[in-house]
């Protein structure tokens, strides 16, 4: 069930992945913030569930850093650089970011676009707006995957089961982003075969 | 399709100490993001704790 509030409607938004209640200390488990954290991100992420959590990381950077140069990025995350030529370009292609040259003409300044900025800031309310406090809970929750490159998708699912443990599938995939549910239960799979999930007797 | 799943006994004690992080502040330390760090393993942190410095 896709609910929408009052604060997704402020936003003009159509399609949004968020669609759980919206923050509340009182009543949320830590799972359940976790998985909500996850729900602003994909919003910021062009609704796209299969972006890693990397991107999600250079996204918050960049909306600290505005106007960034990748240089920038490389010496403040220490991040790959050819990786992180692949995870801008993606960023750019989803509307996620804006390029715009520097003043030398060389530079290229990096930007969050609006509704991007708008999405990444409710995750950032989960962490006092801080967004280092962001960044490094995503890099611990990406380390926590290992060899793996756990996309938002994974994320949601670990986030699910951690809240309800133990649950079932069919629980996990409402929680979900109404994609494929082939793609859903392979991806439950896949964390079952990296020993981060396991089949639990009833 | 019902079968019950949930997180495994290695991975459930490091992912409650990263829902622990959530509403901490800021950790005041910068984490590498191409650190290489181990499978579950999520160092200190906790609410308002300090996040652990890892190898660039």
């Amino acid at each position: 069930m896709l609910y929408i509030f009052p604060h997704n409607l402020a936003l003009g938004i159509e399609g949004l992945a968020m669609k759980t209640l919206p923050f509340d200390g009182n009543v949320e488990s830590k799972a359940m913030k976790v998985g909500h954290v996850i729900d602003h991100l994909v919003d910021a992420l062009g609704g796209e569930p299969a972006c890693t959590l990397r991107r999600a990381v250079i996204l918050a950077d960049i909306d600290e850093h505005p106007g960034t140069t990748q240089a920038g990025i490389i010496q403040r995350l220490r991040a790959d650089k050819s990786a992180l030529n692949r995870d801008i370009e993606w960023l750019v292609d989803y509307g996620c970011l804006r390029r715009r040259p520097g003043a030398d003409g060389r530079e290229i300044n990096l930007f969050t676009e609006g509704y991007s900025k708008r999405h990444l800031d409710l995750a950032l309310s989960y962490f006092n707006n801080s967004h280092n406090s962001l960044k490094n809970f995503l890099i611990r929750y990406i380390n926590l995957f290992g060899q793996h490159r756990p996309t938002l998708r994974d994320a949601k699912i670990v986030a699910a089961v951690g809240d309800k443990d133990p649950t079932n599938r069919q629980q996990v995939f409402q929680t979900l982003y109404n994609g494929p549910q082939t793609t859903d239960n392979r991806a439950i799979n896949n964390l079952i075969d990296l020993g981060i999930l396991e089949r639990k007797g009833t | 399709m019902s079968e019950a799943i949930g997180l495994s006994g290695d991975f459930a004690p490091a992912f409650a100490s990263l829902c622990a992080s959530v509403g901490g502040g800021d950790f005041g330390v910068s984490l590498s993001l191409d650190s290489g760090a181990g499978s579950f393993d999520v160092g200190g942190g906790g609410e308002g704790g300090a996040a652990p410095a890892m190898e660039p």
